[in-house]
């Protein structure tokens, strides 16, 4: 039995990703137990926790990378718009096609920045051309990133600074037109100049979209989402309205953490 | 300086390079006929005769054939000690008599003009040739059923030709001073003693070609070629038997994200495997392949191709096997240098596993993957113990010994460290093996190197430094 207290979704709100039950186990380990949580559709929420509570965990059982790990156990159910995203006859590709993922290391593929970004699109069996490129272009301006990146589309992506390698791969999140957005601290790497240029992007392509954004960054945490989730060693400590976690945490584990106590 | 790896391989490439070459040189004079020269007495009074070619035996045996001035050849044994090397003379075989020779004392052209000296010696090189050339030209017959005056016609140049030919000559001398003469367009050959260092080379050169890239004829001429082809022939094939599945089996284990069991077991026993000594494998190669499925090929389809003894197929699945853990281990490292985020990005916006592979982990490790093909080669190419058990040939058509095989998959082979190790021409003459036992390895070392160099050159390469 869940406290509703720590389901303050509003009631107009309408779920969008709901983990239920939600158990990942690997190596004798809980990497996540007992998960309960619905992500509202349209809005940007923040998963903080230190590291190894089971941020990441959580974003990889929605785009599903868990699945291609060996020895990994699961149980209970992760739903998008109400499909089971794990399970017996869940269609790998055609799930993790409705996510779009952006790792925190600004890493990204060999070859030029279009390629980059029309990546996914490629892997449908799009073919180059105008159509193609417009995709390209559609997904960098719904980031408002055209006019930065538009000089260097066609030079090698692995040559830009960290910022921009984060950029693009925003874009390439974008351009598949995903439901879900997966941010794995996308801004862990980058120094605050660099945080802001990929935070107003963020804020650009979110518009209606969902977000899921894991972060070690609380300053980020305060200013970006409408809600919060606090986890802590695998289990879901507190979640609620952004303000309301900061100023008035419910559990003293939240507390600790958010003033500096630990973490 | 900057000492880089790359130019220590350079400077062991070239270390290695010079001695094969001085070698190669050396034996390419011991194999192929010394050119003929005119050898006088000492006193320098008259020329006695031109020493012929000496077959390995008659080296041995310290006998020097030679071709008397009247054209008929006499063995002097033993050599006589108070001889000497005239390098002005020249030995000239022509289709029109016996082989002649003499100082070259002039050329005398069509024109009736007499040209001496280097003039001479360029006209003696060039112009036989485009004689000969301009008389077969001739020569041919018009088609038929081009009447009669045509055909007269062409009789009437050609006679044309001959008149004029026979005006042009070279003339030799004696040191006696008798003078004797040439037709220019009946000279085959005409061969000047060298006349030193360079001019040697120069002479040898060719004939180093020959070592190389012909099949040896009974004496003289030829070499190594079916040696050289087989050992390549033998590991190509093992590159495609041995070396290209565990290319794929490595392929095939790339594209986890964790390491499972299974890849974890496959990367260990392959580095044991590497460390196999090669006879083992040959023992296996000879037990299962050739006593075993060759045996039983045998029995079950009595064409004439026998199985059960050994050969090119045998050796090459011998060397692939024991050649694949290398390329396995050296091609899972180069695919795990692939950066581990690629493969997550690439997932991550719902590649298969067979895109992930085709465009993301192909790509990135192609070069890597060619190096640890090289790699495999280079083990297989130094590996020579196996081959004795598995079919490797000890004949090389040289006389008394035996034809060379030719190559095919079912036939022995014939295989550069086998014959340096085992080789057929010792007993015949020492002076003779040596060398070729000393060229074949170095031909095998240097093929070794280079594939080893090349495949460093692949798997090692410095990563484009970018500025962010």
């Amino acid at each position: 039995m869940i406290h509703p207290a720590l389901h303050p979704n509003d009631p107009g709100d309408e779920v969008h990703v709901e983990f239920r039950g939600w158990t990942v186990r690997f190596a004798g380990r809980d990497l996540l137990r007992w998960i309960d949580l619905g992500i509202p559709k349209g809005r940007i929420v923040a998963l903080v926790g230190p590291a190894g509570s089971g941020k990441s965990v959580l974003l990889s059982s929605v785009n599903r990378l868990l699945a291609g790990r060996p020895g990994v156990e699961t149980s209970g159910g992760v739903f998008l718009d109400k499909d089971p995203l794990w399970g017996r006859g869940t269609d790998d590709l055609s799930l993790k096609r409705r996510t779009g993922t952006v790792f925190r290391d600004a890493a990204v593929l060999p070859g030029s920045v279009h390629r980059n970004i029309a990546f996914p699109l490629l892997l449908d069996g799009w073919k180059p051309g105008p159509r193609l490129d417009d995709a390209v272009e559609a997904a960098l301006r719904s980031i408002s990133a055209w006019d930065r990146l538009r000089d260097h589309l066609h030079r090698p992506a692995q040559g830009l600074r960290a910022g921009m390698r984060q950029l693009v791969n925003l874009a390439r999140a974008a351009v598949g037109q995903p439901e879900v957005l997966l941010l794995d601290e996308p801004c862990g790497d980058l120094d605050p100049r660099e945080t802001e240029i990929v935070e107003r992007a963020l804020l650009d392509l979110s518009g209606s979209r969902t977000v899921m954004l894991a972060t070690h960054n609380l300053a980020q945490a305060s200013r970006l989402p409408h809600r919060v989730a606090f986890l802590l060693d695998g289990k879901l400590e507190e979640y609620g309205p952004t303000d309301r976690v900061f100023q008035r945490p419910m559990r003293g584990s939240t507390e600790d953490y958010l003033s500096g106590r630990f973490g | 300086m900057r000492f880089s790896a790359r130019s220590a391989l350079a400077l062991l490439v070239l270390f290695l390079a010079l001695p094969v070459l001085a070698l190669l040189c050396n034996t390419a004079r011991l194999l192929v006929p010394p050119s003929p020269r005119i050898v006088r007495s000492r006193d320098g009074s008259r020329f006695l005769a031109v020493g012929l070619p000496q077959s390995p035996l008659e080296k041995a045996q310290g006998r020097l054939p030679v071709l008397l001035c009247d054209g008929s050849v006499r063995v002097l044994d033993p050599i006589p000690a108070s001889m000497s090397v005239d390098t002005e003379a020249w030995l000239v075989r022509r289709d029109d008599g016996p082989p002649l020779m003499g100082r070259l004392s002039g050329v005398v052209t069509e024109e009736g003009d007499t040209l001496s000296g280097e003039t001479a010696r360029r006209a003696l090189e060039e112009m036989p040739t485009r004689l000969r050339g301009d008389r077969n030209r001739l020569a041919r017959q018009p088609p038929t059923g081009h009447g009669k005056a045509q055909a007269m016609q062409a009789a009437r140049r050609m006679d044309m030709f001959e008149a004029n030919d026979r005006r042009v000559l070279a003339l030799f001398s004696d040191l006696d001073g008798t003078v004797r003469t040439a037709r220019l367009s009946s000279i085959r050959e005409a061969e000047r003693a060298p006349s030193g260092l360079l001019d040697g080379i120069r002479q040898t050169l060719p004939h180093l070609a020959r070592l190389l890239l012909q099949a040896p004829d009974d004496w003289g001429g030829g070499g190594l070629e079916p040696v050289v082809a087989g050992t390549i022939v033998l590991v190509l094939l093992s590159g495609l038997v041995g070396g290209l599945p565990a290319l794929l089996a490595a392929l095939q284990l790339a594209d986890r994200t964790d390491p499972g069991l299974r890849t974890r077991w496959v990367r260990s026993s392959s580095e044991w495997f590497a460390a196999v000594p090669g006879v083992v494998w040959g023992l296996v190669g000879a037990g299962v392949l050739v006593g075993g499925l060759g045996v039983h090929l045998d029995r079950v389809f009595a064409s004439g191709v026998r199985w059960g003894t050994g050969g090119m197929l045998w050796g090459a699945i011998t060397l692939g096997a024991l050649s694949a853990p290398v390329t396995l281990a050296r091609a899972m490292s180069a695919i795990d240098r692939v950066p581990r985020s690629w493969r997550e990005i690439a997932r991550s916006c719902g590649a298969t596993r067979w895109q992930v592979l085709r465009q993301v982990i192909l790509p990135a490790s192609a070069r890597g993957l060619v190096g640890a093909w090289f790699s495999g080669l280079a083990r297989a190419a130094g590996e020579t113990a196996p081959l004795f058990l598995v079919g490797a040939a000890r004949t090389m058509g040289r006389s008394g010994v035996g034809p060379a095989p030719a190559l095919s998959l079912s036939g022995g082979f014939l295989h550069l460290g086998v014959l340096a190790c085992d080789p057929p021409w010792p007993a015949l003459d020492g002076e003779l093996g040596r060398p070729l036992a000393f060229l074949s390895l170095s031909l095998l070392a240097l093929l070794c190197v280079g594939l080893e160099y090349a495949a460093v050159r692949l798997l090692h390469r410095r990563e484009p430094e970018t500025i962010r």
